[in-house]
């Protein structure tokens, strides 16, 4: 999703990122430390920008702790779904067939949910994808879950306004950020390479802010970048640790 | 569902020898991995969690020290830590980041078990004692006969159904002028009937003509499959006396082209020992010539083998000694016996017998005595025939002037001894790098005893050791194109963006060591290969090392052989898009071993003195 956000990062997609209500971070998480606290890098990829029509046609994501990723946890499912594609098949290479095949997204967004309490979800734009996982959630029924996400477009813009860099045109594209820090170049609009690209973008971002890995989840707060989503529906709390 | 990143499956396909791993078998390796993001501040804590790996850098710069091995800048597509693994010691890795990056662990479950793949594990025992892979030098390197079968005859084979008549078939060779089809069933072969069947089991037994080929075709007939080469079709025919071979895709089985003993003998007549004696039996230069082309035409459609080289510098050099003693002899039907007894000297590649297509002429007279003028206008003619000559038969003129029909490079056996005595007692750098192309050299043509006085005169002062150093210091100043994180330092001015000259910042380097060592231990053959070979013991250099200068040698000269040839240009730069991963390991591995054998060589002839 990332990359296809890219297109539209003057949009209204863009606004989107601010607008959406978040919610507070609690004290644990605040008092956590970034280096020891498992990271989840996901990513969706959807059929439209318009979170209200959108639909997911895949899911992937990977584990991640301490700067390592563990390759065995990378997981790719393409989501069941019918009716218009959009533009998706274009970008993704995804057909009809494809997604006839894949997996129901209740299975999915219920998979997701054990990693809701202990792992920050890392995501290029995150208040997009996270409004469709809320959308789904809610049609599912899901009790709410309260998800801490680190967004590295977020992250990047505050970046480069400390820098008082410039920010121009496309500047916060997943591929121009990745090679601000010579990362490789990930030229790819597959939900788990979008993914895992977003994961090693937060690896360089927060090695940036942080070389020695000592600072905790409160003390980058200012960054804006880490914010807490509501997933599924009010009031029907999922009792957890945080 | 569990996946693999793309982009990790496609950098550890690009990484050589990883490439050589099935498509399976790599991605299970990729699954298993870890990706790290190695920074100066965690690298200790890192490493140490991750140790057993081996680490493959996608990104960053590092300089590493990995066991016991020298300290190594290293940047993407790089390996360390295998030296631990290999020998099973928990060796300490020595590292400074220099830029922080993303890393591959690839555990030691996954490299143990691609181990088993021999190619992997030379590579990886080659990259830990520091040497070049030996594999592309012990590759086989006969030409024609190695040829793969596709390339040898791509004509479509004809082919019948087994029902068809036995005059069907026999119209169908007539009309198609064949001695020979196939016949198919679905796409797949299930006989053949040649003309020697139509003899003897058709004309012969009296059989009716309209039964179906199946009644007489040769059924499970002997085949190949065209990944194959010429040398085993031959080996084929031979030991079942066949005269036609169906050729058959890998794969699928279906029928591709079929080889006779035709296409055999064909290729037999393009061997390069015909061309050869083709020119040999030349008459007058108008056949030298047209033979001469053949050469550059057989060398493009016979020997596209990276090791080919091997045979074809030394085919070059002798072609082009076999035209010069042509030339001169022509010139003598016209002109009469040489006056006073002459020696004809080649320098540089042609003098070493490493010559590409591109090289230029270099060549001298030398005489027994200083000539009369009369003499002398006879010599200045023929130097002029044979000269041009050769370049009507396609080995270019010098732009250096570097030729007999040079009247500086006509001189006495007396005179160039005086010559040689200068170059010893002044050798500054200008007056190296007129002289230096001269210390390659061999008699071609005429009184050979005149050169062997020559070299045994100069074999004296050519080991004089401020002369050693002078050439110990020449051979420093031009240094191996790779940047201090192993990265290739691309040629400049050139419109490709990535070539490397590899003539004048490696090839060269060799040669001039090479010439070096053999001068500094009275060794006076000129071939680099001949000079390393014939280093004596007391030399001083390590067998070791003498043998990964020999490799190395070969290895470039491949490599420019097959651009030279695929690009069908004569020039020196290569592109490293051109070059498999594992030809890119090698090609930094080679410049790496050039670089310490440069240093080596200043230390030892001069003192230290760079």
């Amino acid at each position: 999703m990332a990359s296809l956000f890219a297109h539209f990062f003057s949009s209204k997609a863009f606004s989107n990122s601010f607008l959406t209500k978040s919610w507070p971070v609690s004290k644990e998480w605040k008092e956590s430390s970034l280096l020891s606290t498992p990271l989840l890098g996901i990513d969706l990829e959807l059929t439209s920008l318009q979170t209200d029509v959108a639909k997911i046609t895949s899911i992937a994501w990977l584990e991640a702790k301490a700067q390592s990723i563990n390759m065995d946890s990378a997981q790719y499912s393409l989501v069941r779904t019918s009716g218009d594609l959009a533009q998706s098949p274009v970008i993704h290479g995804l057909t009809a067939k494809d997604l006839a095949q894949g997996e129901h997204v209740s299975v999915l967004v219920k998979q997701l949910e054990s990693y809701s309490k202990t792992h920050i979800w890392v995501l290029h734009n995150a208040a997009l994808d996270m409004q469709v996982l809320h959308k789904v959630a809610t049609s599912l029924k899901l009790p709410e879950s309260y998800i801490l996400t680190l967004d590295t477009m977020l992250l990047e813009l505050y970046l480069l306004n400390k820098a008082q860099a410039p920010v121009k045109q496309n500047a916060l594209t997943l591929e121009e950020c990745r090679q601000r820090y010579q990362l490789p170049s990930a030229p790819n609009h597959n939900a788990l390479d979008d993914a895992l690209a977003s994961l090693t973008l937060a690896f360089a971002q927060l090695h940036a802010i942080d070389a020695k890995g000592v600072a905790t989840i409160g003390d980058l707060l200012q960054s804006k970048a880490f914010r807490v989503f509501r997933v599924g529906i009010e009031g029907k709390r999922n009792v957890g640790k945080r | 569902m569990t996946a693999v990143p793309k982009q990790v499956a496609d950098f550890l396909r690009e990484s050589g020898p990883f490439d050589l791993l099935d498509d399976e078998h790599r991605l299970n390796i990729a699954k298993k991995s870890q990706l790290i993001y190695l920074t100066a501040e965690n690298h200790d804590e890192m490493l140490q969690q991750h140790r057993h790996s081996l680490f493959l850098i996608q990104s960053g710069q590092y300089s590493v020290k990995d066991g016991e091995g020298a300290l190594k800048h290293l940047s993407d597509g790089d390996y360390f830590g295998y030296a631990a693994l290999l020998d099973g010691v928990d060796y300490k890795l020595d590292m400074t980041v220099d830029s922080p990056g993303l890393i591959i662990c690839i555990s030691k479950a996954s490299f143990d078990g691609a181990m088993q793949y021999p190619k992997f594990a030379q590579f990886f025992n080659a990259a830990k004692d520091d040497m070049l892979e030996h594999d592309a030098v012990t590759d086989a390197n006969s030409m024609w006969l190695h040829k793969p079968l596709c390339e040898v005859s791509q004509v479509k084979p004809i082919a019948l159904a087994k029902t068809d008549s036995i005059q069907s078939a026999a119209a169908l060779m007539c009309e198609k002028a064949i001695s020979s089809v196939l016949v198919i069933e679905n796409n797949a072969l299930i006989g053949i009937v040649t003309d020697r069947d139509l003899r003897n089991r058709v004309v012969a037994a009296g059989l009716d003509m309209q039964l179906p080929v199946e009644h007489v075709m040769t059924t499970q007939p002997a085949y190949l499959t065209k990944n194959k080469t010429l040398f085993d079709a031959v080996l084929l025919m031979s030991e079942r006396s066949i005269n036609h071979l169906p050729v058959l895709d890998a794969v699928s089985n279906e029928p591709v082209t079929m080889i006779t003993a035709t296409d055999i003998f064909k290729q037999q007549r393009n061997n390069v020992l015909f061309v050869i004696s083709d020119i040999s039996k030349a008459n007058n230069l108008y056949e030298l010539t047209r033979s001469s082309w053949l050469l550059p035409h057989y060398f493009s459609s016979s020997a596209k083998r990276l090791g080919d080289f091997d045979i074809a510098g030394k085919v070059l050099s002798q072609a082009t000694d076999v035209m010069t003693r042509k030339l001169i002899n022509f010139f003598q039907q016209k002109h009469g016996k040489a006056p006073i007894p002459y020696c004809w000297l080649v320098y540089g590649s042609q003098a070493r017998e490493d010559q590409t297509m591109g090289s230029d002429q270099d060549n001298a007279l030398l005489f027994a005595e200083e000539p009369s003028d009369e003499q002398a206008t006879y010599f200045a003619k023929m130097a002029e025939y044979v000269c041009s000559g050769l370049g009507k038969c396609g080995i270019k003129l010098c732009d250096g002037n570097i030729m007999a029909s040079n009247p500086a490079l006509r001189v006495s056996l007396g005179r160039a001894i005086e010559e040689s005595k200068s170059w010893v007692r002044q050798p500054t750098p200008e007056a190296m790098l007129a002289f230096n192309i001269f210390l390659d050299a061999r008699a071609a043509a005429g009184d050979f005893s005149l050169f062997k006085s020559l070299q045994k005169e100069r074999k004296k002062q050519f080991s004089n050791s401020l002369f050693l150093a002078a050439l110990a210091r020449q051979a420093n100043e031009q240094s191996v194109p790779l940047s201090m994180f192993q990265k290739f330092v691309y040629a400049k001015n050139r419109p490709e963006k990535d070539s490397i000259d590899l003539k004048h910042s490696a090839i060269a380097i060799v040669n001039n060591l090479a010439r070096l060592h053999a001068l500094a231990n009275g060794i006076t053959v000129p071939s680099t290969i001949g000079r390393l070979n014939n280093l004596p013991k007391s030399s001083g250099i390590a067998e070791a090392d003498i043998k990964n200068l020999k490799d190395i040698w070969l290895f470039l000269n491949r490599l420019r052989w097959r651009h030279q040839l695929h690009r069908k240009v004569q020039d020196n730069f290569i592109r490293i898009s051109d070059l498999s991963s594992i030809e890119k390991h090698q090609l930094k591995a080679a410049f790496k071993a050039i670089h310490r054998a440069q240093q080596a060589a200043v230390l030892k002839y001069s003192g230290g003195i760079g």
